[in-house]
């Protein structure tokens, strides 16, 4: 069963495509393509449960070499996590509920030099003693 | 499957979902009959799957301990003495063609190539995600109004309820007079997600969302502060809108 | 069967078979062996045996290091009892159990369990937690059977407060009460066979775990940690649909239980390796407290569900498996049965869930829901009162135990009245397991360790607390 799929998959979306997937997913899968978001991922659907298991029929494929998770903007993974049914170009309730300041997404930042450090947002409450020495006052 | 499941003997279901397979069953005994803690507990009647009884009859209001029976009668009274190992078992010549001919090693193994032949139904994580609900409690995130203004009053309720004292408020007025915080941190090292947190809200400002892909690779960067949790929020208002709809009517 | 069991253990001579002869020869084993280790050390010529570290070897000679010992010579030196240090980091060891074993070769002498490596204070945290925010430290005691620990908290706090929880929230309460069950029993029996060696049903287990653990995620919000059941009801009302999946789930679930049985239970290795392992009498479970499956498959029959019912436990329809033998083999098809049997509650809870509330209508001990709290002032104070003081408990005690799926999970709380437990205690079913390692693992092979360690189905996050 999984060799057919393989070869479907293989005359479906081409063997440059196919080639691709198996480097990437490690597993050729074909479906329709469902929406891009802003950052070029793709995402695909296929419905027939004979071709891919309920549970794997929504997928992403990554526009970046160095792919993550976390990429994939919420609304999108809301579709992704299948919590909601339609995906963001189509729902309603989603493009209803996306405010004029939504910010723009960026991924997790850890490990880079744009990652979130701590700080405090508040005046710190103890103020630490300098000595003035003869010097500091010049 | 079905190929497998004919080679298995099995009683007539007794509901929807359960076979019993006679092979689990043949040295285990199937019981409605407790030792009562209460003399008033009703004693069900026996089903037709109950084959021998272990329990020997006692009146309820002298048992004052379970198994009191067992344990001063001494050894010889030790479960499985009485049990006759020749009466129920296979004949001797099922057990030598069992025994030579490997068949319950090669019923075994037939399952395990039976699952070669399945399709996978490994996910593939960072592609294919599994299945998440709206009730799904992941990283925090502090929302605003959809005029742009925090929701949180500084109520301290969050603060108050949760278990693990990861957040830590302080408030003052604000220049127009209304009461917010300046200091909102959720510590996400003693964060337990229990989701009291959202629960306590009053006004919906503090929630989690349905992120879980917020590991990194220093411990600070999980010390949250109020503009990260602002602009977690910020990011994904329109995910954690559209989950908070669904579940209204739950809440 | 029973002529293979009588079989299996007549091939392993140390083992006396079955519980009948295990409990009248007792400890026969040990005392021919000990005494060689208090033999005192006569010989002055440095020898290897002298040897502890590799710096001791630095001054000798290869002659030294070779030579032959004089007096006690070899003999002595195959008289040592072994000492091993099992676990903490051991794959087989569940978790955190730290076993120090004494081996003659690799017969076990002596086990003896140290605990603690994953103690938290749960007890001493509870009593400086309001009622409701000690509940999500119950989750993290059992950590594969998370509801059932919730559900004994809530009977305990719902005695003390002296209220009936809704219709609904007991059917509820029951149903996730069994999957649970499903979902300790399938970890216990499949991690249980993948350390005597079988790992493929453990990856076929694992995938209705998963299945089973996105049930939990829909009802609750976390896969495991759930905080579902409070005192006074559940936190929500189930989803929409989430019956239904239920239902799907359960038609299949008979089929994997098959699949796995087909696998495992017949088989001979996995036979061999169980049948005989690990007795335990009547006597023995009793004396040591043991609970649940260990109990019951040394041919106790007693089930908190059918003894003291809980919930809806009375009016659910099920059968207690019950061993004859009390080796691993009849725990193992105890568990096996019990989670037929739970499937079969399931049924009878899906049938029989009526509409209705979730929680019980007093806004003084459970919150009002959102929609009234935003707009009824009444209400407003309630949440607030709800969600930081919390509520005071009249003050009483009460011991209030449960059938969890390893065995009476028990808490014990005592109120002085005020809004936060003035003593928890918990009885942990792992705990009273545990302590019968020495006497189930004595005059075993050192492999059989893994298998009582597997069917004593330990989780270290109940034993440590």
């Amino acid at each position: 069963m999984s060799v057919a799929r393989t070869v479907r998959s293989f005359f479906r979306v081409g063997p440059r495509e196919w080639w691709r997937q198996l480097q990437y997913i490690g597993d050729a899968k074909s479906g329709t393509l469902v929406g891009t978001d802003r950052f070029g991922n793709r995402y695909y659907e296929n419905l027939n449960g004979h071709e891919e298991v309920p549970g794997r029929h929504r997928w992403v494929d990554y526009a970046q070499h160095e792919f993550n998770a976390s990429q994939v903007p919420p609304e999108w993974h809301s579709w992704i996590s299948h919590i909601r049914r339609d995906p963001p170009t189509e729902d309603p309730v989603i493009q209803k509920m996306t405010p004029p300041w939504q910010a723009p997404y960026y991924e997790n930042l850890t490990g880079t030099r744009a990652a979130y450090r701590p700080y405090n947002t508040v005046a710190p409450k103890i103020n630490a003693w300098e000595p003035r020495t003869a010097r500091s006052r010049q | 499957m079905q190929a497998s499941r004919a080679l298995i003997a099995r009683q007539a279901p007794r509901s929807l979902f359960t076979n019993n397979i006679q092979s689990s069953l043949r040295s285990l005994v199937l019981t409605r009959r407790t030792y009562a803690a209460r003399a008033t507990t009703p004693v069900t009647p026996e089903s037709p799957v109950t084959q021998k009884d272990p329990v020997p009859p006692l009146s309820p209001s002298t048992v004052r301990s379970p198994g009191l029976e067992y344990y001063l009668a001494g050894a010889d009274k030790v479960p499985g003495s009485t049990v006759n190992p020749y009466k129920d078992g296979p004949s001797a010549l099922d057990k030598a063609m069992t025994s030579f001919l490997f068949t319950e090693l090669i019923r075994g193994m037939w399952i395990v190539l039976e699952q070669f032949f399945r399709p996978p139904y490994t996910i593939m994580y960072p592609f294919e995600k599994g299945p998440l609900s709206p009730r799904f409690r992941g990283e925090h995130a502090l929302r605003r109004y959809p005029n742009g203004e925090e929701r949180c009053i500084a109520c301290k309720l969050c603060e108050a309820i949760c278990p693990a004292q990861a957040i830590t408020i302080e408030s003052e007025a604000r220049a127009d007079g209304s009461r917010r915080t300046t200091k909102y941190d959720i510590d996400m090292t003693k964060c337990i997600y229990c989701g009291f947190c959202q629960e306590a809200c009053p006004v919906d400002a503090i929630v989690e969302t349905q992120n879980q892909e917020f590991s990194t690779e220093t411990r600070e960067e999980l010390l949250y502060n109020k503009e990260k949790l602002l602009a977690n929020g910020d990011r994904a208002e329109a995910e954690i809108a559209a989950n908070l709809h669904s579940e209204h009517v739950y809440r | 069967m029973q002529l293979q069991r009588l079989i299996a253990a007549s091939r392993k001579p140390l083992l006396r078979s079955g519980g009948a002869a295990a409990a009248a020869k007792p400890a026969k084993w040990i005392s021919t062996s000990v005494p060689a280790l208090a033999t005192p050390k006569t010989h002055t010529v440095k020898t290897v045996f002298d040897v502890h570290t590799v710096e001791d070897l630095q001054g000798m000679s290869a002659q030294e290091i070779l030579r032959e010992t004089q007096s006690p010579g070899r003999a002595a030196a195959s008289m040592r009892h072994f000492t091993v240090n099992f676990g903490p980091q051991h794959p087989a060891a569940h978790g955190v159990l730290r076993l120090i074993l004494e081996l003659n070769g690799e017969e076990i002498l002596r086990a003896d369990p140290h605990i603690g490596l994953l103690h938290r204070g749960t007890e001493k945290l509870c009593e400086y937690k309001t009622y409701l925010q000690a509940l999500p430290y119950f989750d993290r005691l059992d950590y594969v059977s998370m509801m059932t620990n919730e559900q004994c908290y809530s009977l305990a706090v719902e005695k003390l407060l002296n209220i009936e929880v809704p219709e609904r929230a007991q059917w509820i309460r029951t149903m996730f009460g069994e999957i649970t069950r499903i979902l300790n029993h399938l970890m216990a029996v499949l991690t249980h066979a993948m350390d005597v060696g079988a790992l493929t049903p453990f990856l076929w287990g694992f995938e209705e775990r998963e299945k089973l653990m996105e049930f939990y995620e829909r009802v609750s919000g976390a896969r495991l940690h759930a905080a579902y059941v409070r005192p006074g009801g559940v936190a929500f009302d189930l989803p929409h649909g989430l019956l239904d999946d239920i239902f799907k789930w359960a038609t299949q679930f008979s089929s994997r239980v098959d699949e796995i049985e087909e696998v495992v239970t017949g088989n001979r290795i996995w036979k061999g390796r169980t049948i005989g392992i690990g007795p335990v009498t009547a006597k023995q479970a009793l004396d040591y407290g043991f609970t649940g499956v260990m109990l019951r498959g040394s041919g106790v029959p007693w089930d908190i569900r059918k003894a003291v019912p809980y919930d809806k436990y009375a009016e659910v329809d099920f059968d207690i498996p019950v061993g004859t033998q009390g080796d691993c083999y009849d725990r193992y098809l105890c568990r096996v049965q019990e989670m037929r049997e739970s499937l079969h509650i399931i049924d009878q809870c899906l049938n029989k869930m009526p509409p209705g509330a979730i929680k019980v209508d007093d806004h003084k001990i459970s919150p009002p829901p959102r929609a009234m709290m935003k707009e009824s002032m009444e209400s407003l104070i309630h949440h607030f009162k709800l969600f930081s003081e919390g509520y005071h408990v009249p003050p009483g005690e009460t011991y209030s135990a449960i059938e969890a799926p390893k065995g009476e999970m028990g808490v014990y709380v005592v109120s002085d009245g005020s809004n936060r437990p003035y003593r928890v205690r918990i009885r942990a079913p792992g705990f009273a397991h545990l302590a019968g390692a020495d006497f189930m693992m004595r005059n075993h092979w050192i492999a059989d360790v893994v298998a009582i360690i597997g069917t004593m189905d330990l989780v270290f996050g109940e034993v440590d607390r």
